[in-house]
């Protein structure tokens, strides 16, 4: 089974987003999973679809920004869009953990009845603790997000079906949301809260609900 | 706006590539009413709609 991660590293966002997603290729890892791991500058349109043309994996995980119609690798690059390349994504579940691309880039790869794809039709938040910046996986503000948003990842590498790790992963985001919103006297808990809340929101799963890893 | 002023100092909210704020800026977005400012009040006002929501949960 194979997993192509992108990457990218430039800014804050990309620094927590390609930190995180570290615990996903070692939980992969450990269930000997390979992993091609399209770091920084890696994560590039032309490595990117060589990659996905050549070695034809079975989940895609692309973390980066993104707009309505496509996801960026590393320089706001774009890796995949809806009125070029999306068709590389027909054959795999991805999992895109960027802003937007649940609106038009989703829908399309999902024209395809065999294709799966989880992502956000709106902004994918996040709260942080600027004392945390040079080590993002200590940063206990960021940890709900980052935690809820892996769930996808985690169940789909367990072998739930597509539909069932993005139900998991909202459930994740609503039991920090809960959690957050007791805290009604710390400012910071009841924005963050508001920021998970809004995330579960916009999360979809468009496509074969029903793929699974086999 | 007060909600926002009693936020930590070192509390910075990332909102995709329009970049990453802090309180201050934040703050002054709502203040300019410009498209940071309007994404945290949309991102408020879906919260209050789901208070109906867990409400009828």
């Amino acid at each position: 089974m194979k997993m192509i991660v992108t990457r990218p590293q430039y800014d804050i966002t990309t620094k927590y987003l390609s930190v995180w997603a570290g615990e996903v290729i070692n939980f992969a890892q450990k269930k000997k999973i390979e992993v091609i791991d399209l770091f920084k500058d890696k994560a590039n349109k032309n490595d990117f679809t060589g990659r996905v043309k050549k070695l034809k994996p079975d989940i895609i995980f692309l973390n980066g920004h993104g707009n309505d119609d496509c996801v960026t690798g590393h320089d706001e690059e774009k890796l995949v869009e809806a009125g070029d390349n999306y068709d590389i994504l027909r054959d795999a579940i991805t999992y895109a953990l960027s802003c937007n691309s649940g609106k038009i880039l989703g829908p399309k790869v999902a024209e395809n009845n065999e294709a799966t794809y989880i992502g956000y039709k709106d902004k994918f938040i996040f709260v942080a603790d600027s004392n945390y910046s040079t080590r993002p996986q200590d940063d206990p503000r960021a940890k709900p997000f980052m935690e809820a948003s892996n769930q996808v990842m985690i169940s789909l590498l367990k072998g739930n079906r597509a539909g069932e790790a993005s139900e998991k992963s909202k459930n994740k985001f609503k039991e920090h949301f809960m959690k957050l919103s007791s805290s009604q006297a710390d400012p910071d808990s009841l924005q963050a809260a508001q920021c998970l809340w809004w995330n579960m929101r916009n999360q979809v799963c468009l496509g074969n609900l029903d793929a699974e890893l086999k | 706006m007060a909600r926002l002023s009693v936020l930590s100092k070192d509390t910075m909210i990332s909102l995709g590539s329009e970049g990453s704020f802090t309180r201050d800026e934040l703050i002054k977005s709502v203040e300019n009413g410009d498209n940071i400012g309007e994404k945290l009040a949309e991102i408020q006002l879906e919260w209050l709609r789901s208070f109906k929501e867990r409400v009828a949960v």
